[in-house]
């Protein structure tokens, strides 16, 4: 192992505490909260009769409390764990210490990227393995990919907007209304025409919600969706690593 | 060949709203290694923009830097630069101990050596009482202090000191100076960008002097010392005396004596004589040192 790999390892701890203390805890404290709040309500209403959670009510009520818990932590995981990653260090001038040292730039926010993107996942599969423990079994692995993808998705246009401004949340905010905007008036559009290209550049949201839809109900996942999703975030990912290279940092 | 090069660089600002700035133009500075330079100007100069260039933060417009023949950035992302920035800025939930271990790493500090490392540096910028604070409680002195512990965690070839005892108190302003004693070192270059004409007069090699982001003059610090044309004496008696060897002398408000000779020689000669006629010089000083005369001469506006 070289030097320099050993070096990231190190770092990897400082910022897998960063990612999980001041990005991640509170996605998951509310996720977390709102499934206690969920089950404690249950509870309320009347003893659960034995065997409850193996009936169809009892698997009905989990599934639903799995997609109440990641519609707040999924989101608002990549919302906290990618808004600012690489604007906040530069637009509070924290770069101009970190960079003095020797380290690639794109290699740091890759870095702090993968393991923000590490911990979210964990965080889902752990919430939907609690949930899981507690009441009806869930589909831990297709939760952790689920959230991995939207990460995949939503995190690197974020983390692509952030190499680029400091409004990276205004324009992703500016974004994701457009794209929401465009698939309702996507099916009215002629093909070939131009706004039915232009919309072909926004987020893959649909693919990602068929995806996920998919995989929450432990359904075969639809392959080709799932490559669109991967393939728009690794382009963003891409092209916010080329701009971290070949913009300067300071403005 | 120099350690550091800057050959016709120019920057401008171009923002999307309004008119164009010329930050830096046409600067060219050769500095070899051992050498430690100072960069002098008022409010606006260019100063911070050019350290931001020599680091890679910033693209020159025109021209081009090179430390030790590579790009900035590229020299800098290999070997580091030991830098202390003008607006020093870490999260503020760091803890200090902490953002000197985290900075060590990225500095390549080898893990062995870490905590020894961070150790000495706390002690050395005399921080041991503040090491498990966060960054948010830390003075505005104390803060400086860590900034200056984390640019020398490593033995870098290029260290910058932006402002470096901006908020110090004049202990700590003076603890300051006898660092830079001990870093020089051959090899090793050194810039030091501050307002601060007496510190830079005290600690560099050479003070480049700019000012509306071009280059004025290039002042040597061992050939300034003796340029000085007006001098403070002090006298404890023979006021009279120092009046009759020196026509022009005015006496200041603090009691002490403004004296006008050509050289130093003139001047000891004047006052060789009225010491014996019976003046007691108690402190001879130079007026304004030459660096900070020929500052004045060289931003004139």
């Amino acid at each position: 192992m070289t030097t320099r790999s050993l070096r990231w390892m190190a770092y990897a701890r400082w910022q897998a505490a960063d990612a999980l203390w001041q990005r991640l805890a509170l996605p998951l404290g509310l996720a977390t909260l709102l499934t206690v709040a969920g089950f404690y309500s249950m509870k309320n209403m009347g003893p659960l009769r034995a065997g409850f959670w193996a009936t169809d009510d009892g698997v009905r009520f989990s599934a639903m409390m799995l997609r109440q818990a990641m519609s707040v932590f999924i989101p608002l995981a990549v919302l906290m764990g990618t808004n600012g990653i690489v604007a906040q260090d530069r637009q509070k001038g924290f770069f101009r210490i970190i960079f003095s040292k020797p380290v690639p730039v794109p290699g740091y926010y890759l870095s702090a990227y993968v393991i923000h993107a590490a911990l979210a996942t964990a965080g889902a599969a752990l919430v939907a393995a609690a949930i899981g423990w507690y009441a009806a079994p869930q589909p831990v692995l297709g939760v952790a990919v689920a959230c991995a993808l939207t990460f995949a998705l939503l995190g690197s246009l974020f983390f692509l907007l952030s190499t680029l401004t400091y409004l990276d949340g205004l324009l992703f905010i500016l974004i994701w209304m457009l794209t929401l905007l465009s698939r309702q008036i996507e099916p009215a559009m002629r093909a070939g025409h131009w706004l039915h290209t232009a919309v072909r550049v926004l987020p893959p949201t649909h693919r990602l919600d068929s995806v996920r839809n998919a995989l929450y109900s432990g359904q075969a996942w639809p392959a080709a969706d799932a490559w669109h999703v991967l393939g728009y975030g690794g382009a963003c990912l891409v092209l916010g690593l080329l701009a971290l290279r070949r913009l300067p940092l300071a403005r | 060949m120099p350690l550091i090069s800057f050959r016709g660089v120019g920057r401008t600002y171009r923002p999307w709203l309004g008119r164009s700035v010329r930050a830096v133009d046409d600067f060219s500075l050769e500095v070899d290694a051992g050498e430690v330079v100072g960069i002098a100007g008022p409010n606006g100069a260019g100063k911070t923009t050019l350290i931001a260039m020599l680091l890679g933060f910033l693209a020159p417009t025109d021209g081009a830097i090179t430390i030790a023949g590579l790009e900035p950035r590229t020299f800098v992302e290999r070997r580091g630069v030991g830098y202390l920035p003008e607006l020093m800025a870490l999260p503020t939930y760091w803890r200090t101990d902490n953002a000197l271990r985290r900075l060590g790493i990225l500095a390549g500090v080898p893990a062995a050596e870490l905590e020894g490392t961070v150790t000495r540096g706390i002690e050395q910028l005399g921080l041991d009482e503040h090491r498990g604070k966060s960054i948010k409680a830390l003075s505005k002195g104390n803060f400086q202090r860590l900034g200056l512990a984390q640019a020398l965690l490593c033995d870098n070839d290029v260290m910058v000191f932006d402002e470096p005892t901006h908020g110090l108190d004049p202990l700590w302003a003076n603890n300051f100076r006898d660092i830079v004693g001990e870093l020089r070192r051959p090899g090793r270059a050194i810039f030091i960008a501050s307002h601060n004409l007496d510190e830079l007069e005290r600690l560099c090699d050479r003070v480049v002097i700019i000012d509306h982001g071009r280059m004025q003059r290039v002042v040597n610090i061992a050939d300034a010392d003796v340029a000085a044309t007006a001098w403070v004496v002090r006298l404890t008696a023979g006021a009279d005396q120092l009046a009759a060897h020196f026509p022009s002398c005015q006496p200041r408000p603090d009691g002490s004596w403004l004296v006008r000779a050509v050289d130093l020689d003139a001047l000891n000669r004047a006052l060789g004589a009225a010491i014996g006629a019976g003046a007691r010089v108690a402190a001879v000083a130079p007026h304004e040192s030459s660096l900070e005369h020929q500052f004045r001469e060289a931003v004139r506006r």
